[in-house]
């Protein structure tokens, strides 16, 4: 177990490195940028009522300073991380033993094609998910320095951009990229349909989810939501109770939206509370998790019934 | 003496209309050294992938040791070291990285016995493969199929890329390893001068078809060469260029009692008249009868 886990290592030591050393300068990041953005102090100065005292208007400079760029910089590049690694430690990962004729050897050596496929692909994908954990997390810590009045465990702000999704997200691309490249057999074409059907993939489960999620959603009076709560509509409410959009508002009484009042019908707001933010992340770790393990299934079949190249 | 590979109306399709191999009989015997020749594309490779469960046949069966490589191919490679074509191994391992990946997915795997063969040949074991010549990656691939310990090998033209001395060390080592434990290997080879110091058998591959399938002895016995000339009886296998541009026919000592006809004279007299056929010009005369006949062109016109 140790010797094959070794070589699957070796194998892909500049990928693995290139992988881990990026994300640990990027979680390294993330804590140093958080840690600045938390001496700055301007925490107490965030959630004063009305306006700010001198001194925290020179914290708000300095505070929103380092959110602005390095924080946010930061976090971009953490939001491209998922895709980056599944490319990278997934895409040659059988795409290459097949492109080299090295799949000729193992599996002449190999009775089983699945113990080979477990042996080479359970390390990566360990890797993948362990190094993007960890970066999901130090996006948790610098986003919530970031927002110092928002509970992010609460809060879906920055949905599917940090936290335990960040990991699941990279399973997907992984998974996608090993598929592929067993299909393929070629290292670029695999990089290349990976990048594309992956971002497609991973962005249109989460599109999904969210139109689902917005069935959940519930009414609260008033135009402006909790921070933290998922905006999903608006309605106005008429007097006989019902709840109209504003292009049926118009239709009813055309002119009122124009008019110089406005509406003063009620307004009343749908959102999914923030605090389902944990349940909703966990149910689309399960359905990525669920789609990266149907992924690594199928390219088991694949791998089973594929000449060796 | 029981054929521990063999092959029963096989036939290999690629696409819709290229046959690779058709309607193929053929089988190795238990503990031989078996020459497996024919020209590019005449399906060697596809012949020995086909054993070890690369390629489904389109017809017919396979047999190795009785076990069906399609229907249970854990099984078939559980009985088969192989050595591909092209050198496969990992560039960034070492040697011995490759006989503890070996080890790892390999039950029973000699790593020991592996060492001893590769200390042998001089291979250093903590050379990167990438560092290694191609004669040395194909040694390493013999070391790995050896150290299987499996009673039968395939070897997929591993003398194809190497120097001399190189071959001359690889197919000692294989022949060493095959009279000492007894198995089976089939080598598939387009040099035909080591074929007839390793090999104990031969099979010629044309056009997807067996054209011949003797021992060596048989083969060189069996045949002989003569001048050709336009008249071309009974008896002639096939008529080839010698390196200096006279043409040759391959030709078969007529059997007892066929010299009571005409033409079994003459072909006996030719026959007697010539000398003793080479091995190379052995298969040389097959794979030009195999050939279809070209009008524009003298040599390779055949009439057998």
């Amino acid at each position: 177990m140790r010797d094959s886990i070794r070589l699957t290592f070796r194998m892909h030591r500049f990928e693995v490195l290139a992988t881990a050393t990026a994300t640990l300068l990027l979680v390294l990041a993330a804590y140093v940028v958080a840690a600045r953005l938390d001496a700055v102090g301007f925490g107490p100065c965030a959630g004063a009522q009305g306006p700010w005292s001198p001194r925290c208007e020179g914290l708000a400079n300095v505070f929103f300073g380092i959110a602005q760029s390095e924080a946010t910089a930061v976090l971009g590049l953490i939001a491209i991380l998922p895709y980056a690694a599944g490319l990278i430690l997934g895409g040659p990962l059988i795409a290459r033993e097949i492109e080299r004729g090295t799949t000729r050897l193992a599996w002449s050596i190999s009775p089983s094609r699945l113990r080979w496929y477990l042996a080479r692909m359970l390390p990566i994908v360990v890797v993948v998910f362990g190094l993007m954990f960890a970066a999901g997390s130090a996006a948790d810590h610098l986003f919530a320095a970031q927002e110092p009045r928002l509970d992010t465990a609460n809060a879906f702000d920055m949905y599917g951009l940090r936290g335990g999704l960040v990991a699941f997200e990279a399973l997907v691309m992984t998974a996608g990229a090993v598929g592929l490249g067993a299909v393929t057999g070629r290292v670029l074409p695999t990089l290349i349909l990976a990048l594309i059907l992956g971002a497609v993939g991973v962005t249109g489960v989460a599109t999904l989810h969210a139109r689902y999620t917005a069935t959940e959603a519930i009414l609260v009076d008033g135009e402006f939501v909790d921070s933290g709560d998922r905006w999903v509509d608006q309605f106005f409410r008429l007097p006989d109770g019902r709840l109209v959009s504003w292009n049926e508002l118009e239709q009813i009484d055309p002119g009122i939206l124009t008019s110089e009042m406005g509406p003063d019908y009620p307004i009343v707001s749908k959102v999914v509370p923030g605090e389902r933010y944990r349940e909703v992340e966990a149910r689309e770790m399960i359905i990525l998790g669920a789609i990266a393990f149907m992924m690594l299934a199928g390219t088991a079949v694949i791998i089973q019934r594929r000449r060796p190249g | 003496m029981t054929a521990t590979l063999e092959a029963i109306g096989l036939g290999k399709r690629y696409g819709r209309r290229r046959w690779a191999l058709r309607d193929l009989d053929l089988a190795v015997e238990e503990g031989s050294i078996t020459a497996l020749v024919g020209p590019n594309g005449s399906g060697k490779s596809t012949l020995l992938k086909s054993w070890v469960g690369f390629e489904r046949p389109t017809t017919g069966r396979l047999r190795i040791h009785d076990v069906d490589p399609v229907r249970n191919r854990a099984a078939a490679i559980a009985l088969t070291g192989y050595v591909p074509q092209a050198p496969s191994l990992y560039r960034e391992l070492s040697v011995d990285d490759h006989l503890a990946f070996a080890a790892v997915h390999r039950p029973g795997f000699d790593r020991g016995l592996a060492r001893r063969y590769l200390d042998d040949l001089r291979i250093p074991l903590d050379s990167r493969a990438d560092e290694l010549s191609g004669g040395q990656q194909a040694q390493v691939g013999l070391a790995l199929a050896l150290g299987t310990r499996a009673p039968v090998l395939l070897l997929d033209e591993p003398l194809a890329s190497i120097d001399p001395l190189a071959r001359r060390e690889f197919l000692h080592v294989l022949v060493d390893a095959v009279r000492a434990t007894g198995s089976t290997a089939l080598l598939s080879s387009h040099v035909i001068t080591d074929i007839e110091q390793a090999c104990d058998s031969l099979i010629v591959l044309g056009g997807g078809r067996s054209l011949l399938a003797v021992s060596i002895q048989a083969a060189i016995d069996g045949h002989r060469v003569v001048e050709a000339d336009a008249e071309a009886n009974g008896g002639v296998v096939g008529s080839f260029p010698s390196a200096t541009g006279e043409h040759l026919m391959l030709v078969r000592p007529v059997p007892e009692g066929a010299e009571s006809s005409a033409a079994g004279r003459a072909a006996a007299g030719r026959a007697a008249a010539g000398r003793a056929a080479t091995l190379e010009e052995v298969v040389i005369g097959h794979l030009a009868a195999s050939r279809p006949p070209r009008p524009d062109r003298a040599v390779g016109a055949v009439a057998a």
